[in-house]
This record gives structure tokens, C-alpha cells and sequence, in this order.
């Protein structure tokens, strides 16, 4: 390549890397482009770095010390309030010794005395509930598939779950994974007949819920038992289709309505009925409805938690709101690093190293957000993945360096020193990229946060190959053309021009 | 100079002694578990909290002084808060929780709660406080995690590192052939069982982020172990290496310069996000830090070792087989 061209290309390919990483990492500018907001501050992070959502649950029958203390406050303003009249006063009075009759303190919650604290503790049926209630939620946020969740079992008789930041539909995950109670099918508002007969349950006519997509849908994919099978073709030519909806079959958990199947939603000769049916983009939204409807089938719970009190709460990271801040502090001396130690270490080459390694940064940091957008949250091992494939980047650049200066040490010239280089080194670099790749393939097996760190590990390592292999290379190839003196490039003196010295 | 000092730790049965040595290291990590519990790490470990809740005109106005506030009364009280959480409703209602142990005493626990609130209340009664008619309520409870890393993500992490090890053991295979595939089937294996180790042995706090450091360098430690096969395989087919035993190939083929150099490059960044970044990360830097040590340890100590093993059993076997003058028919056809 002649070197005015080379050295145009230079100037573009600078420009464009240039304005790439202002793209992910610098904050607005104030003229012009008004809504400009960094990628790197669109992340979705995991709790610990960038806090959450949180909720506590309590059964029926438990209050929190607040509420009640809230309670009783405010009766004792009235019954001591100037202001209120005589009636008013004997009212707030019954309905306060009413309040302490009817609820025992227990560590930081008040138990009712009517169901919940008998004869002096608690009750066994309650604890067992409440026992079997707890393991069950605890499992249904486990479904769900989340990198990073808490659920704690607060003064051994209430709930309290966190979700991370990215969980958009929190508050919908909070109040229904709350919900217990029995799985009933109604034709319109009426139990099919085959759930009236004696000892038959949900359970006995539907096999599964499950998750599902086809083309742009997602949907819950009911899948019937034989006897399901028998009820839908006895039923099915009094429903409606999905357009008019009149008379349909109805999947309620306790009193509430949660799935609707009509009769152009019903499949595979009567044996599989799609329901709620969403965009592929709510598939999220979806799969709560799934985990919570596989939950019920399995596990049919007497015990209930009151959904009224559940509040969702927002929290920032436990460990200061400059959590976020130190971490792209280090992170960006990292990349410092990155940029200066390869030209320090190998001079104009090491410039090659510097663009591999804002290359890097700018496609990770893009694919990272708009990749894994809205599902997978980037946690602490997304970042180490990062860093990995920064330090290999410029491991391997340096490798090369190395192996080049040995072919140049043998007496050949830039050209083949170099071309010798980059042959010598293939293979050693394709090697180490594909243990790379097989290493994050095999971390899809893993679920929750391995499955994320496996999205975030293809990413980076595919990245750091293409930046390695293919990217530095076509730089290289570009800087050597423009450059004027191939020897200082590299920094490589040839023995006899010493001796021409002397 | 590094493959000089490495090539000593280069030894007949030394594969043996490292492979006894971590399986050691792995029960005595188990057996101390089980003993002494698991140190989980914040989000993972039972606490007590002592939680309250203001209205949300306060809270955004003089959070600050209500802190203050609270850790008074804590020290005065003689306990320390962990952490806090700080939250905010839809409502109007705002919660700071403060976390504490799990091991505080319940008397301890209620006398801090009893004086918090007593001098909350005190603060909101008075006209010349920030807090001045805040509605306050402070409560205690204890907590005890159910979400522990469940058993199912331990197992399928384990068997992601299992399938890892076995496609290794594959590639490798294809590249270099089945003997030296050996080495990479049993590198990622240990890899895992060393950092696991060490993480528990010495008492590193054990979040979900801990679990994907191991993972991370497990699969470093399979790079480590891939370039000195690499060398290997390459020296064992240059002149420069013809007719040499297996301990002059094995010791001649150390990557150490590359290995170590990208190690000390990975430790040396993980030591500063952990020295700038908060105590979140810096737990995390540190497993991860153990991590790598331990893969550079494979890389550099055992995986040449387990080869060392390899060539000196196929040095041998070829050895007899020319001895016996044994000669295949195909060869002997050729002759």
C-alpha cells in the first residue's frame, strides 16, 4: 500500500476509534447533541454494584412492628385528642384493646392471636405453612433464572426478596410470585365438571406450563393429560375464538384469572393450548406468568401471603452510591494501562496494541449493552471477562512482537521478519482463542449468573480473536506502509548498523 | 531466566504429588466448611438489621443528619453496622436498614432499637432539629438467607467445567495428539478444585461473583496449559530437540516468559480494581486474584509435570518396542 494512502487511512481509522469510544464512555456534550448518553452508563448492573428492587411478604395474619405501632398510634391521638368527640374517644379506645387483643409481638412482627399465636406460640400448621410456602417462592425466583436475587426469611414468619436493577417488571414479579392458592379450569365462570368429581385436581388435567416463542410471539405453552385431552374435546365446541371471547376456559388461581384459552389457541389434536400471548420483546414479562403457573401445578398451597402490604422498594448498592463511580475509575486506569505500557514496551507497534485494545473496548462495551439489553444484567464476572480479554490482547500482541524481533535477530529483513512472525504465531494464538471459546460454550451449560457470564464471555472472547487475528493485523499492515523508518517501528537495530556506527 | 527457575519445579511423579496434594487441599477446604460453615459474603449471609422507616420529604432533605444520627446512637451503643441498605417507595414512605451479624444478641439488638427510636423521637418532637416532625419507625428483626447458591448452580457449574475439561481434552487431542491431551483434560480440573480450595481454606467471603471468578480462571488456566502444549508439541518435531529425553523436551518447552508475564499483567490489574474499587469488589478482586495464581501454578507447574509424565511413558513404550524388534506388517511389507 503506498504510503499516502496508508497514511489516510491512519487518519480515518484514528477518527473513527476516536468517536467510537466517545460514543461509549464520555458523557454529554452540551451543544447539539442534547440526549447523548454514554453506553457505558446504560448498563444493567447486578446488585451489589448498582443496588435493586426489594419487597418484604407477609402472611395472612402477620403485620410488621411499623404498621402496627402505625395503628396504634393513631387511635391513641384520637383517644387523647381535645378535638375528638366522647364517641369517638370510646370507639378509638375498643377499637386499641381490640388491636392488642387480636395481635401478639413476636420479635420485630405482631402474629394474630386468632389463627397464628395460639396457646401461647406459635401454631404448628402455620409454621409448616409458612415453612413450605417460603421453599416454594424461593424456587419460583430460582425458575426465573436470575443472576443475582435474594429472598430472606425475616424474624422466622415473613419474606424479604430483592431483585436486580434490570428486572423491569419487579413490581409484577413481586406480587405474583406471591401468590398461592389452588389451580382451578372454569368454563366461563362455572368448574368444569371433570375438577367437581372427588379427589381430581388441576394437576390430573394439565401436564405443564412452559415457556415458548414462535415467530414474533412468546406465549405459556399448556400441555393437557389425557383426561385435559378429553375435557377440551368435550368443551371445545362451546368455546369462543380468541376474536369474540364469549365463552372461553378459564385457568384461575383462587378467585384470580390468570390465563384465558379460547379455541383457536387449541393445537396438536387438542393436546396443547397457547396462552398469553405477548410481542417476542415482553417474552420476560411471559415467563413470569409460567413460572408462577408450573409452581401452582405442582405445589397447591393453603397458605397465603397478604399481597396488599407487598411494596416494592428501590435500594442503591449496599456498599455506597460510589460503588459504580470507583469501579469505572479502575476499570479506565486498567485501559490506561492498556494504552501505554505496549508503547513503552514495543514502540510504534505498540500503537498497533493500543487500537486492538479500543477496539475491543468498543465493541464489548456495545455488544455488552445492547446484546444482552434487558436480560441479562453485567456483573462483577462480565467485568473480569473484559479484563481478560484486554491483558490477552495485548499478551498476544506482544508475543507476536516477540517472535518478529527473533525472525529479524535471524538476518531477514522487516518484511519477512514480519511475515515469518504472524505464520510462526498463527496457530498458538488460534489455539488459545478456541480453548477460549470452548471454555464460554461450556459455561452455557450453567444457569442463573453462569449462563450470563457465558453470553458475556462469548462476547468478549469472540472480540478479542477478531481483534487479535484479523483487526491488529490490517492495522499493522497499514502503520507499516505509512511508516518512514521500518527498523525504529519496531525498534529493532541490526548488528552491523552498530558496527557502522563504531 | 523464568523457565530456569520453573524447569527445577519440573520432576519425575511430581504430577502424582500435585494431584495427592490437591485433592488434600480440596477435603480439608470441605471438611473445614462443613465444620466451620461457609464465609458467605454480603447478600449471601444471615444478618440482623435494625431497619427505619421515614417519610420520604425527610429522607430526601436530611438523609445525611439522619445517618449521622443513627451511627451516634450505634456507637454509643457499642455495635457497628456492616453495611445499610437505602431505599426509597413509590409511597411516601423511605427505609435505611442497617445490617449487622448475624451473632448480635437480641437483648443487644432491641437496647440499640429502644434508644434509636428514642432519640428519633426526641429529634422529631424538637422545633430546632433537621428532623423536626418526621414520622419515624424503627424496628429489628433478624434474617436468614434461603437463596444461598443453590445446589442446582453448583452442580451445573461443576459439570459446565467437567464438559469444559472434556472439549479440551478433545481439541487438544485433534491438534496434539491423544497422549498430551491428558494434560489438558486434567488442567481446568484442577484449576477449580485448587482455587475453590484456597477461596474457603482461607476464609474469602463467598458471593455468586466468587463462584464466576473460579469459573473465569479455570478457563485461563486451560489457555495457560494450551501454549506450553503448543511449544511442546512444536520442539518435539524441530532438529533442535531430536533424539532428546522427555525431561530435556518438557523443560526446554516452558512457556514461563509468556504465562507468567500475562499472569503478573491480569494480577496486577485485578489488584487495582480491588485497591480503588469498594468492599464489594475488593473481595471479588481477591478470589479472582486466587484464581489466577492458581492457574499460572497449572500452566507453569503441573501441566508441564503431567506432560513430563506422558513423554517419559510413550519414551518408554517406544523404547521397547524397539527393543523386542518387533516389526509391524505393514512395515515389514515395506521393508
Amino acid at each position: 500500500m503506498g504510503k499516502k494512502k496508508s497514511v489516510a487511512l491512519m487518519v480515518i481509522l484514528t477518527i473513527v476509534i476516536v468517536a467510537l469510544c466517545a460514543l461509549v464512555l464520555f458523557p454529554s456534550v452540551p451543544v447539539g447533541v442534547k440526549d447523548w448518553k454514554p453506553v457505558a452508563s446504560q448498563y444493567d448492573f447486578s446488585t451489589e454494584i448498582d443496588g435493586g428492587y426489594y419487597a418484604y411478604y407477609y402472611p395472612e395474619g402477620v403485620i410488621p412492628e411499623a404498621d402496627y405501632n402505625e395503628e396504634k398510634l393513631g387511635y391513641e391521638e384520637i383517644r387523647d385528642s381535645a378535638n375528638s368527640t366522647a364517641k369517638e374517644k370510646e370507639d378509638a379506645i375498643d377499637d386499641l384493646e381490640k388491636l392488642e387483643k387480636d395481635y401478639q409481638k413476636y420479635k420485630g412482627l405482631y402474629l394474630s392471636t386468632e389463627d397464628v399465636w395460639v396457646n401461647g406460640e406459635v401454631s404448628d400448621e402455620f409454621a409448616a405453612g409458612f415453612k413450605k410456602a417460603a421453599d416454594e417462592i424461593a424456587k419460583r425466583y430460582e425458575a426465573k433464572g436470575y443472576a443475582d436475587y435474594r429472598v430472606a426469611v425475616v424474624d422466622d414468619y415473613a419474606l424479604r426478596v430483592e431483585l436486580p436493577r434490570v428486572e423491569n417488571n419487579y413490581a409484577s414479579v413481586f406480587s405474583m410470585f406471591a401468590m398461592t392458592g389452588e389451580l382451578s379450569i372454569t368454563l366461563g365462570e362455572e368448574v368444569v365438571e371433570e375438577l367437581k368429581e372427588d379427589g381430581v385436581k388441576a394437576k390430573d388435567l394439565i401436564e405443564s406450563f412452559s415457556l415458548d416463542t414462535k415467530y414474533d410471539a412468546a406465549f405459556v405453552k399448556v400441555k393437557f393429560t389425557d383426561k385435559g385431552k378429553a375435557m377440551i374435546e368435550r368443551v371445545k365446541e362451546e368455546l369462543s375464538d380468541s376474536n369474540t371471547a364469549t365463552t372461553a376456559l378459564h385457568i384461575k388461581l383462587g378467585e384470580q384469572d390468570l390465563a384465558i384459552i379460547y379455541s383457536d389457541w387449541i393445537l396438536d389434536n387438542n393436546r396443547v393450548a397457547r396462552v398469553l400471548p405477548y410481542q417476542k420483546e415482553y417474552k420476560d414479562a411471559v415467563e413470569i406468568y409460567s413460572v408462577l403457573l408450573s409452581s401452582v401445578l405442582e405445589n397447591e398451597m393453603d397458605f397465603a401471603f397478604d399481597t396488599s402490604r407487598i411494596e416494592a422498594r428501590s435500594f442503591s448498592s449496599v456498599y455506597g452510591e460510589n460503588t459504580l463511580t470507583l469501579l469505572y475509575i479502575a476499570l479506565g486506569v486498567a485501559i490506561l494501562a492498556a494504552i501505554i505500557l505496549p508503547i513503552i514496551k514495543m514502540g510504534r507497534f505498540g500503537v498497533v496494541s493500543v487500537y486492538g485494545s479500543l477496539s475491543f473496548l468498543i465493541v464489548v462495551g456495545i455488544c455488552f449493552k445492547y446484546i444482552t439489553a434487558g436480560v441479562f444484567e453485567l456483573t462483577l464476572g462480565g467485568i473480569l471477562m473484559f479484563l481478560l480479554g484486554l491483558v490477552l490482547i495485548n499478551a498476544v500482541q506482544a508475543y507476536i512482537y516477540r517472535a518478529i524481533k527473533k525472525e529479524f535477530q535471524q538476518g531477514k529483513t522487516i518484511a519477512s521478519a514480519v511475515k515469518g512472525g504472524y505464520k510462526k504465531t498463527l496457530w498458538a494464538v488460534v489455539d488459545m482463542y478456541a480453548i477460549l471459546l470452548l471454555g464460554a460454550l461450556a459455561l452455557l451449560i450453567g444457569v442463573g449468573g453462569v449462563q450470563t457470564l457465558a453470553i458475556h464471555a462469548l462476547v468478549a472472547v469472540v472480540t478479542a480473536a477478531f481483534c487479535n487475528l484479523l483487526w491488529a493485523r490490517c492495522i499493522n499492515y497499514v502503520f507499516l506502509s505509512a511508516s518512514k523508518n521500518q527498523f525504529k517501528y519496531f525498534r529493532f537495530v541490526r548488528e552491523e548498523d552498530d558496527d557502522d556506527d563504531e | 531466566m523464568m523457565n530456569k527457575i520453573f524447569a527445577k519445579t519440573v520432576k519425575k511423579s511430581c504430577a502424582f504429588i500435585l494431584l495427592a496434594a490437591t485433592v488434600v487441599l480440596l477435603a480439608a477446604a470441605i471438611i473445614v466448611s462443613a465444620l466451620c460453615g461457609v464465609n458467605y459474603g454480603a447478600g449471601l449471609e444471615d444478618t440482623t438489621t435494625v431497619s427505619v422507616t421515614v417519610n420520604s420529604f425527610v429522607y430526601k432533605n436530611e438523609r445525611e443528619y439522619l445517618e449521622e444520627t443513627c451511627e451516634s446512637v450505634f456507637a454509643a451503643q457499642g455495635v457497628e453496622a456492616n453495611y445499610v441498605y437505602r431505599s426509597e417507595m413509590s409511597g411516601d414512605e423511605c427505609e435505611l436498614a442497617y445490617v449487622f451479624d448475624a451473632d448480635t444478641e437480641e437483648t443487644k439488638l432491641q437496647a440499640v432499637k429502644v434508644a434509636l427510636a428514642a432519640k428519633l423521637a426526641a429529634e422529631s418532637a424538637n422545633s430546632e432539629s433537621e428532623l423536626n416532625g418526621a414520622i419515624v419507625n424503627v424496628s429489628a428483626s433478624s434474617e436468614t438467607v434461603k437463596s444461598k447458591i443453590a445446589a442446582a448452580r453448583l452442580w451445573r457449574a461443576a459439570i459446565a467445567v467437567a464438559v469444559f475439561a472434556v472439549l479440551a481434552f478433545a481439541y487438544v487431542a485433534i491438534r496434539h495428539g491423544l497422549a498430551l491431551a491428558f494434560a489438558a483434560l486434567l488442567a481446568p480440573i484442577v484449576s477449580t478444585a485448587l482455587s475453590t480450595a484456597v477461596v474457603l481454606l482461607t476464609r474469602i467471603p463467598v458471593t455468586s461473583a466468587t463462584f464466576y471468578a473460579i469459573l473465569v480462571t479455570t478457563i485461563l488456566s486451560g489457555v495457560f496449559t494450551m501454549m506450553f502444549l503448543n511449544k511442546l508439541s512444536g520442539n518435539a518435531k524441530a532438529d533442535a530437540f531430536a533424539g532428546a529425553d522427555a525431561d530435556t523436551l518438557v523443560k526446554g518447552s516452558l512457556s514461563s516468559c509468556w504465562i507468567g508475564w500475562t499472569a503478573i499483567a491480569f494480577g496486577v490489574a485485578l489488584v487495582l480494581l480491588g485497591a480503588i474499587a469498594t468492599t464489594a469488589v475488593r473481595y471479588f478482586a481477591i478470589a479472582s486474584f486466587v484464581g489466577v495464581v492458581m492457574a499460572a501454578f497449572v500452566g507453569l507447574i503441573f501441566a508441564p509435570n503431567c506432560a513430563l509424565e506422558i513423554r517419559t511413558y510413550l519414551d518408554k513404550k517406544s523404547a521397547n518396542k524397539t527393543a523386542s524388534g518387533y516389526v509391524g506388517a505393514k512395515k515389514a511389507d515395506q521393508e
